[in-house]
Parts: C-alpha cells; structure tokens; sequence
C-alpha cells in the first residue's frame, strides 16, 4: 500500500490543515508533473491520488488507519447514535423528494408544474435545514480530530477504536452531505 | 520549436513562443484568423482557409465548413444540416462525400492544420513537426484521439491535447502567477459550449470543475436566424439559403453593436430582390432559447466545484460569440458579475496552446496546467448498468485499477465494454469501445485479471491488463465504438424502422389526451387559487381555451387536441407564474 502522507511529504497524523496541503500539493505538482522536466505521469497520478485521499477527512483517516494498525480488523461500527435522528431525517427527506421529482416528470405543463411550486419551495427549505445541521456535524467531528491529534503521539488502542468510530461518523456525514446537495441541484432545474 | 493550435469550428489559429512572449502568426495575406472551411473544386487541389469560404455562397455542396462537429462522431448522433454531403452508413463514422471520393472529417481538418502548418514554417523560417492542439474540454475520449489524428495527418507530432477554456485561463492568468484565485472561463464558440472553473496557485493552473455542451455555439444561433430570415424571404431554395447563410452570419455579428440592420440581396431568384429589417430584440428572442442552455451547465460546474458565483474571483469571456450582447447578460446574472471582456475572444485559445507549447519546450518556466477528465468513465455491468471507475472532474493524468474474476468455472473469456458519461443506463452513455479479457482455466473465482484505466495529459483512455497469477502485463487494444460491427449497424437500423411503422395518429392522440387529463384539473384548481388576480379578458380566454380542449378530446381529433393543449398552456402562462409568486412568498413568510 502507497504512503500517501509520505507522497505528499505531510505529517502522518490525523488532522491536516487544508490549506498547507493544497500548498504541498500544487508546490509538487508543479516539480512532477509530465510537462515538466524530470516530472512523470506515473508521478503525477500518484499525486493525485494522494491529495484525493488525503484531502477528505474521512478517507484520510482510513488511510492512516490501514497504515498505523495493518494486522488489526476495523469494527464496523454501523450509524453512530448521534446520526441515527439525522438518519431518520434524511430517509423521509429523501422519499419526499422523490415523490416530488416523480410528480414533475410527470407534469406536462408549465401550469401543472406551477402548482407544485409550494411544494418545491418546502423542500427546498428543509434540504437547507438539513444540510445546515450536516455541516454542523461534521465541525463537531473535525473539532474531535482536532482533540486526537493533540494527543496522536500518546496514542494507544482506545485512539484506534475513537479514530474507527469517527472515520465511519465522518465518512456517513460526507456522503450524506453530497446526495442533499445533489438533491438540491436537481430541486433547481 | 513546438507550435499551439487552436483548431475552431469557425476559425483556427497558430502561434510560437517569441522571445518568452506567445505570438499568433499570420498567413500570407497578414490575417492571424484562418476560417476552418476546405473547398473541393471540380479539379485541382482543395482551397483552404479565407479563399475557401469566398466560394461558400458560390459553391456551398462542394465547400465543407464547421467539420469539428462530425469529428470523432457517428452517422445519426449529429443533425446533417450542412450545405455539404455527408455519407455513411447509420451507426457508422461520419464521411463527407467530394465526387467520387470519401473523406472523414480527421482528413478534412488535417488540410485546415497543414495550411496552418504552411503558414507557420514561412513566418518562422523553420520546419515545425511539433504541436500542441486545443479540443472543447467536454470532448470525450474518440473526438480526441481523432483530433490527435488529424495533427498526425497534417505531419505533426501531437505533443498534447489542450482543453480550450484551460489555455484561455492560461492567457489570462499568465502575467498573475502569485495570485490565488479562483476564475470560471466561459467559452461559447462557433460548435461548442465549455465552462471550466479553475483555481490559479503557486503557478499551478488547477481545473476544479468542467462541464459543457459539444453541440451547443454560434452555429445554432445562425441556423436558427438563417430559419426565420428564409422564412421571411418566402424561399428555402439551396441557392437562397446559401447566400442568406453569408446575410445571417453578417447581420448577427453587426447586432452585436447596432440595434437594427437591413438586409438586401438583389435578384436573389431571377428578377426578384430581397430587404428584410431585423432588430437586435428579433435576433434575442430567437437566440434566447439557445443562449439559455448554457445556464444548466455553469450551475453543473459550479456545484462540482462546491462553489458559489461569490467565490469566484474572475468570470472571463471567450469564444466569438461572447461578443452577443444577450450572451453577456446572461453570464452577468448566472454569476452575479459583469464578466470579464479582456480578453479577445477569438485569440485567447490560440495564444494559450501557446503558453503550452512552451511550457513542454521549457521556454515557459515555473507554470503547469492541471487538467480533469469531463466525463466519468465506466464499465457496463451484466444488468445493463454503468459501474463508474474514474468520476468526471478527476484530476488528469489518474490510474484506476479494477479487478475481474470468472464468473463459472473454466470461463475462458470476458467481454469488457467501456463507456464515458453520467448516466445510470450503460446504453444511455458514449461507447468507447471494449476488449477481451482471457482467463485462464480455473475453478469459480479462481481466475483473476487485474484491469488498470489509465486516463493520461492529454485525456485519453490507456488500458492496461495484468494476471495476477503470472504477472504479465499487456496493453489492451480497446476496439473503437465507432466500427461497430455490422450486426450492430443492422440491429440499430431494424430499430429505427420499428419505429418508423408505429401507427402515429394513434400515438399523438394518446399522449395528447394524457396532456389534457392533466391540465383540466390543474386549470381547475389554479383557478381557485389565484384566479380572482385575473383580468376578465384573460378568464375569457382561458374559458374558451378549456372548451377547445374538452371539444376537441370529445371529437378525437389527435392534431387538433395537440394544438388545443398548446393554446391552453398559452393562455394560462399568467396563471402559473401567479402560482409560482404564490409560492415563493408563503415560503419567504
């Protein structure tokens, strides 16, 4: 398995400043690129993989979880309890929304579709709502991270078990946070 | 010495790096812009460039212009409404017919390139075997390795392939290497539509989101034109629409400043001349629809690039047609910004290829383009599926690995079918083509062949096969899509005439009378609502528009229903947008 870390010369730790890293990233690629003398695109694309990774918190922690305890199988944790309202939230958010989207497809008319426009309008807002408190969730965990990687060099087997629960936290919110914003997308055509 | 091409729709241009300056080079007659435009005469050699398009109104069946859209394309995908004919089996590449001879449109825009090539090697004194070529970014993979074939027709090495909207960001941001900042480039040009946002750090130009229309540009706008003004001539004669093609183009470019032109053409049929007045508000209400279908795609991009029009830095403007005046407005409310006019629209691109050309020669230092494949690629699943392996907007160059097993025990083989776009349906994507992958005799799941897709610089498909047994690797041969198999070819063919024998009376009235079913009750219950906002002339209207349809579907008359339906939804255009405030105002309570 690639170092991506070591790939992109940053610390392996748990909490990574975007910005340094976007700089690591550029100020490399502009050294390995294949335009470049002495670059490649076999250097370059393990960049880019690199900083894909690296760049979205909950696929960095995997990264660094396979990397720091190879021999131990991560538990999975299934949706953490704090996520299990948002869950809810979004599964009931989710059928409206395409219940929506069935009625206007199949609304011929621009009259027909006007009076959806209520409707439209509601769940416009409570996408919003939605994402709004995803966003929240997600500063909470990085605010968490923040706090392991204060004490990423006393770690131990509790970190191991902490980083597992919050990269699957991270990894849910994110994926959740993309199909709401997709939704919303959609919802503006 | 390497050279930067932009090979347009409309028109193509060349230029070299001078001194660490990039400059466009002039033909001849000391024109930088060469119209993209081959004329075949009876005999001789091909014309190229300006003298070409001189016989365009003179000899339009023999004058093939705007070859960038059938390059890389197939027989049925493009509409065939050029003045040239195109030959071809459904299914197959497209050909341009000249007399007895065939050409693909890789051949075509190779003569545009070798003139370009000519042109440059007297300017420069020099032999020029090196280019960089520019291709609209939402290119997929077939229109860039027939673009890379025309370079090599015209006896270039193709050094790289250039999207357009990331050499214009180039042009524009060469001189501001230390800023950070966050540009989108809009570029409507004659065939195609780009937006591209970037993001400019540390001399690194990085693509962040693309997306766009391939048959999308100022062409549209001209036919559309060319439509009412044949229709306001009361001729669409070949000889009448070629030389009111040459009126149009003319008179659209003019309204890009004026505000009414006249346009005359004496005996256009014998004896007969021809005056028509058009206004710029005429030519905005029949370029508004098309103009309007640039506005799904920057929102596209902008949410792949998680931004909002406030983060933007820069909107720049490239393309011929961004000189329209309803192209500007339009860009100015998408982003909330007047948009960017510094640069020139038609050079842009050209003096980008430039920039590129030396970057890769090393005369440019300390800059690096870092492009995005525009469309995801994938693999068809056995449920007909698209199983995306590299999304759209992954930074280029990428290696995705993918692995394969037998499904039976002793399978031999596996068929692999390669696609590009983002659709869920694998046949509602672009084929790229597919190969075979061989297993080795071996129980169920016993037999693995790793896959590597390997999209390289310039934004084409590499495939690399490996066994993990032995460790052998081999390059894959992906068979293009484009010669499909004559089976294929037939079975697309039975298709179309499936179709073609539809009872189509029965049809219309079904879908018509499903289209009724819905709006009576709408009209209905729109009424409740916002109906007393109505003037009485407007409800009168609307009254008898109902009875129309409710007649009409008593009858079952299919066409007169379909156009009772169309007078309906005309006439309660008030009533939705009634609707709509509605809406928006209880929302914003």
């Amino acid at each position: 398995m690639p170092d991506y870390f070591a790939i992109l010369d940053q610390p392996r730790r748990p909490w990574l400043d975007d910005a340094a890293l976007k700089d690591a990233f550029h100020r490399a690629t502009a050294q390995q690129h294949p335009d470049v003398a002495g670059g490649s695109g076999e250097k370059a694309s393990a960049l880019n993989a690199a900083y894909t990774v690296l760049r979205d918190p909950a696929g960095r922690l995997r990264h660094l979880i396979e990397l720091e305890w190879p021999e131990v199988a991560s538990p999975s944790a299934g949706i953490a309890p704090e996520l299990g309202d948002l869950f809810g939230k979004i599964a009931v958010l989710r059928q409206a929304g395409a219940a929506l989207a069935k009625k206007e497809a199949a609304a011929q008319s621009p009259l027909a579709r006007a009076l959806l426009a209520g409707e439209r309008a509601g769940q416009k807002s409570a996408l919003e709502g939605v994402l709004a408190a995803l966003a929240d969730g997600e500063e909470a965990a990085r605010e968490e991270l923040r706090s392991i990687n204060a004490s990423w060099d006393s770690r131990d087997k509790a970190t191991h078990g902490a980083l597992v629960a919050l990269q699957q936290r991270l990894a849910f919110l994110g994926k959740w946070q993309a199909q709401l914003r997709e939704d919303l997308f959609r919802l503006g055509e | 010495m390497i050279v930067g091409i932009d090979l347009g729709t409309t028109n193509s241009l060349i230029g070299a790096m001078d001194a660490g300056f990039p400059i466009l080079l002039a033909d001849a007659d000391g024109e930088r812009l060469t119209p993209s435009v081959v004329h075949f005469p009876q005999s001789g050699e091909p014309l190229v460039g300006r003298a070409a398009n001189r016989m365009r109104a003179v000899d339009p069946a023999r004058t093939v212009y705007s070859i960038k859209r059938f390059v890389g394309r197939r027989v049925g995908e493009e509409a065939d409404d050029v003045s040239y004919p195109l030959a071809g089996e459904k299914g197959l590449p497209v050909r341009v017919r000249m007399g007895e001879r065939d050409y693909t449109p890789e051949e075509i825009s190779a003569l545009v390139l070798k003139k370009l090539r000519a042109d440059a090697e007297r300017a420069l004194d020099a032999e020029i075997t090196q280019a960089v070529i520019t291709v609209p970014a939402y290119f997929n993979d077939a229109q860039r390795n027939a673009t890379k074939a025309a370079g090599e027709l015209a006896g270039f090495t193709v050094e790289r392939i250039v999207n357009e909207p990331t050499a214009a960001a180039l042009a524009y941001g060469l001189d501001k290497l230390q800023d950070r900042s966050k540009i989108a480039v809009f570029d409507l040009g004659g065939g195609t539509f780009d937006i591209s946002i970037l993001e400019l750090n540390h001399g690194v130009f990085q693509v962040l989101a693309t997306n766009g229309n391939t048959r999308l540009g100022g062409d549209d706008i001209d036919n559309a034109l060319l439509g009412h003004l044949s229709r306001a001539a009361g001729s669409s004669s070949a000889s009448v629409v070629a030389r009111l093609r040459e009126a149009a183009i003319s008179a659209k470019h003019r309204l890009s400043t004026e505000d009414t032109v006249t346009i005359d053409l004496p005996f256009i049929e014998g004896a007969q001349s021809v005056s028509i007045s058009l206004t710029r508000a005429e030519l905005e209400t029949i370029a508004a629809p098309i103009v309007e279908k640039t506005r799904w795609h920057c929102r596209r991009a902008l949410a792949d690039a998680k931004l909002t029009p406030e983060e933007l830095n820069e909107v720049i403007l490239v393309g011929g047609q961004t000189r329209m005046p309803l192209v500007r407005q339009l860009v100015a409310e998408i982003f909330g910004r007047e948009p960017n006019i510094t640069q020139n629209p038609d050079e842009a691109v050209a003096i980008g290829a430039t920039i590129q050309a030396g970057i890769l020669s090393g005369a440019v230092q300390n800059v690096v383009l870092l492009d995005i494949t525009p469309l995801s690629l994938g693999i068809e699943t056995f449920g007909g599926l698209m199983n995306v392996i590299i999304p759209r907007n992954s930074t280029i160059p990428i290696k995705a690995g993918e692995m394969f097993t037998n499904a039976v025990a002793g399978q031999q083989s596996m068929l692999i079918k390669v696609l590009q776009g983002e659709r869920e349906i694998a046949k509602d994507n672009w084929p790229l083509g597919e190969f075979t992958l061989d297993f080795e005799r071996a129980p169920k799941g016993q037999a693995r062949v790793g896959v590597q897709f390997e999209i390289d610089a310039n934004g084409i498909l590499h495939v690399l096969a490996r066994d993990t047994k032995t460790g052998a690797e081999k390059i894959v041969q992906v068979s293009s899509a484009i010669d499909v198999s004559d089976e294929a070819v037939e079975k697309m063919l039975e298709e179309s005439l499936e179709h073609a024998f539809e009872d189509m009376s029965d049809r219309v009235f079904t879908e018509a009378k499903l289209k009724s079913d819905e709006l009576l009750p709408a009209v209905r219950t729109a009424l409740q609502k916002v109906g007393d906002q109505l003037s009485s002339e407007e409800l009168t209207q609307i009254t008898t528009a109902t009875a129309e349809v409710e007649s009409a579907l008593e009858a079952g008359e299919p066409h007169r229903l379909k156009r009772a339906n169309a007078a309906l939804d005309e006439a309660t255009q008030r009533l939705a947008t009634l609707l709509i405030e509605q809406a928006m105002q209880k929302s914003a309570r």
